[in-house]
């Protein structure tokens, strides 16, 4: 979430409507369906709207969103995602290791809160 | 403002235009290069996975800029599309230094002896301007040596029954130990009859010209090497060439026009520069090497009353013919962990299928993939997992360390209508028109694509693999960072742009020298070809407008 969020203020700028609008299209099933805002809902249920959200006129939009999930749960954590390396811990894949100062911007460590 | 006469303006420091510039100063000759990137080194390269040459998706870090250098790209459907350089279907090669060859892989392959003459050995099928090369693999086969031991081969690929002759050995060994899916992959390969080898790479794999050798990290392609062991054009001719004096190398500067004077002769380029001044160059001879899809637009853009349609453009050719690779291939799943997390990855090739495929024309090289970063992982996904949620990253857990993928650049059947226009409306930063990408892949191409999958499928399931599944392509426009074909070299101006020494027909001191020339691109990554030949052409420049000794 925090890569989405970031990333929309940077380099997704031109998918801000496409967001709005498609959260916006979300949260009308979800009334439809079980009437109450899609945030609010059990996690059952939540998959279970994404499901008809992702085949449904919506698909374009589900795409965008999963698209860009994916990227900030396996990207580098420098960008927002993936808090400590949580997806390459997963995969057994170990974090890169720290060979001089190639491996980090000192920008993104210092919004992080320093060299990690 | 016009600046001094030079002997020669090279346009583009990508793979083949530093080669000619090196060839010309060889011959005492002054030049300027001309490159609208920055020259980036590895200090540039922040090892970020979602902003690489591999994965723009936030950007490409050496080039294009993100902004102001857009392409208009028309689908199957006829819709045009405006896209920035980190957006699908834009077909990016680097713009910087060394162009593509800073960040790439490296393979370094030779094309083979059938490779050059596609259209003698299969004929054309329907559709399709397929056709041989005017010049043959022997012609280069000087050229590809000079390539490997100057710029730096390592590899061995004396066990390729199907490689043209050639006269040396590569000068570096393969990396060794190659990695684990080399050892799992060549025993398949062998229990199937086909014949495994090391993949060539323009790669150290032993400290050469001064270099380290492949420290075998996970940060490659796409990727500014952290210890300088890939050899591009960047860190081998142009410091080379630069020593001399003679060469001088313009950064940022975009070359907006041939200019041709009244008699129809180049006279120089026409140039920005940074802050976006407008700079005259003159020059006895223009060599053009931006790409197949940039040089087809600087040769458009360079339109004028003697050449109202572009250069080399008089029986509309130009632009035409734009080609690739359509890469399929197979994943398999094995029951033990087969990822070892050493780089290049890329190790092991076979070449049985090139030109062994019953019935059909050509095929293409098989070779397991470059080392991956997770992100990359994410489209290796089989057709029945779940695109999201708790299946699949199940799967991901359990596949990650224990899957393969075999694929491979099928040669394609270049189509007339694939090709690069000059969009009539949008332009680039510089008030430039840009590149408009439109036309399909040939049918047959695809079937071709889908056999080698299968190939790529079997020697997976020879190996071990429990369970595979395909990765096959689309009949989308084909381009991307193998790109060729838009200005083609032939005997006959009516069907080509360039004559077999590259100059452009009806221009006395013009050339093309880059993978815009190839016929056709074989199949195999085409780089190595690109600098032979600029090897070949540098030399044949030097000799045809010999310089007045004074």
């Amino acid at each position: 979430m925090r890569y989405i969020d970031i990333q929309l203020t940077r380099k997704f700028k031109r998918h801000r409507k496409a967001y709005s609008q498609a959260i916006t299209a979300l949260d009308a099933l979800a009334y439809s369906r079980h009437s109450s805002s899609f945030a609010a809902l059990p996690f059952e249920a939540r998959t279970a709207l994404l499901k008809v959200f992702e085949k449904g006129e919506n698909s374009k939009a589900f795409n965008m969103v999963l698209d860009h999930t994916l990227q900030g749960y396996f990207g580098s954590p420098r960008h927002g995602g993936n808090k400590d390396y949580a997806s390459w811990r997963m995969l057994g894949v170990p974090p890169m290791p720290v060979r001089g100062r190639l491996q980090y911007s000192l920008e993104d460590a210092a919004s992080r809160g320093g060299l990690s | 403002m016009p600046l001094p006469m030079v002997d020669a303006v090279v346009v583009g420091a990508g793979a083949g235009g530093p080669i000619v510039a090196q060839e010309l100063v060889r011959a005492g000759w002054r030049v300027v290069l001309l490159e609208r990137g920055k020259w980036n080194t590895p200090w540039d390269c922040l090892k970020d996975d979602l902003r690489n040459q591999r994965n723009p998706n936030l950007g490409n870090p050496f080039g294009p800029e993100d902004e102001g250098n857009p392409r208009v790209v028309v689908g199957l459907d006829g819709k045009a599309t405006v896209v920035a350089p980190y957006e699908g279907g834009y077909s990016n090669n680097a713009a910087c230094v060394g162009g593509g060859t800073l960040s790439y892989g490296a393979m370094a392959w030779r094309f083979q002896p059938t490779d050059f003459r596609m259209a003698s050995k299969y004929g054309a099928p329907d559709g399709s301007t397929l056709a041989d090369w005017p010049i043959s693999y022997d012609d280069l086969e000087p050229y590809y040596e000079k390539a490997e031991w100057e710029l730096g081969v390592s590899g061995d690929v004396s066990n390729d029954p199907f490689k043209g002759p050639r006269k040396k050995a590569l000068p570096m060994p393969p990396v060794t130990p190659e990695g684990r899916e080399f050892e799992v992959l060549d025993k398949g390969a062998r229990k199937l009859g086909l014949h495994p080898f090391h993949i060539p790479m323009l790669r150290n794999s032993v400290p050469y010209n001064g270099r380290p050798a492949c420290m075998r990290c996970r940060w490659c392609v796409g990727f500014a090497c952290e210890v300088d062991a890939k050899n591009g054009t960047q860190n081998t001719v142009l410091p080379v060439a630069l020593k001399t004096g003679l060469l001088e190398l313009r950064t940022e500067c975009m070359t907006r026009e041939v200019m041709v004077d009244e008699r129809g002769r180049a006279s120089g380029v026409r140039y920005f520069d940074r802050e976006g001044r407008t700079w005259e160059q003159p020059a006895r001879v223009v060599v053009v090497s931006g790409g197949a899809i940039e040089s087809a637009r600087l040769l458009l853009n360079s339109a004028n009353r003697t050449f109202p349609n572009g250069l080399g453009n008089r029986y509309d050719w130009v632009g035409r013919n734009l080609q690739g690779h359509t890469y399929s291939g197979a994943w398999g799943m094995f029951d033990e962990i087969v990822y070892d997390d050493i780089g290049p990855g890329a190790t092991i090739a076979i070449s049985d299928f090139n030109h062994g495929n019953p019935g059909m024309r050509g095929g293409g090289a098989l070779c397991n993939e470059f080392i991956r970063l997770p992100y990359q992982f994410v489209g290796a996904r089989p057709p029945e997992v779940p695109r999201w949620g708790q299946a699949y990253k199940e799967w991901v857990r359990q596949a990650y360390r224990r899957t393969i993928s075999v694929m491979g650049p099928t040669q394609e059947m270049p189509v007339f209508d694939s090709r690069i226009q000059l969009d009539p409306q949008v332009r680039d930063k510089h008030g430039i028109p840009v590149a408009r990408i439109s036309g399909p892949r040939h049918p047959e191409t695809l079937e071709i694509s889908n056999v080698q999958a299968k190939h790529a499928e079997d020697w997976l399931k020879a190996a071990g693999a429990v369970k595979t599944w395909l990765k096959l392509s689309g009949p989308g426009t084909s381009g991307g960072q193998h790109q060729a074909g838009t200005c083609r070299m032939g005997n006959d101006a009516k069907t080509s742009v360039v004559d077999r020494d590259c100059r452009v027909h009806d221009l006395e001191n013009v050339y093309v020298v880059d993978a815009s020339v190839n016929v056709t691109n074989g199949g195999f990554n085409p780089v190595l070809t690109i600098m032979a030949n600029a090897y070949r052409v540098g030399e044949k420049i030097a000799q045809t407008h010999a310089k007045a000794r004074g």
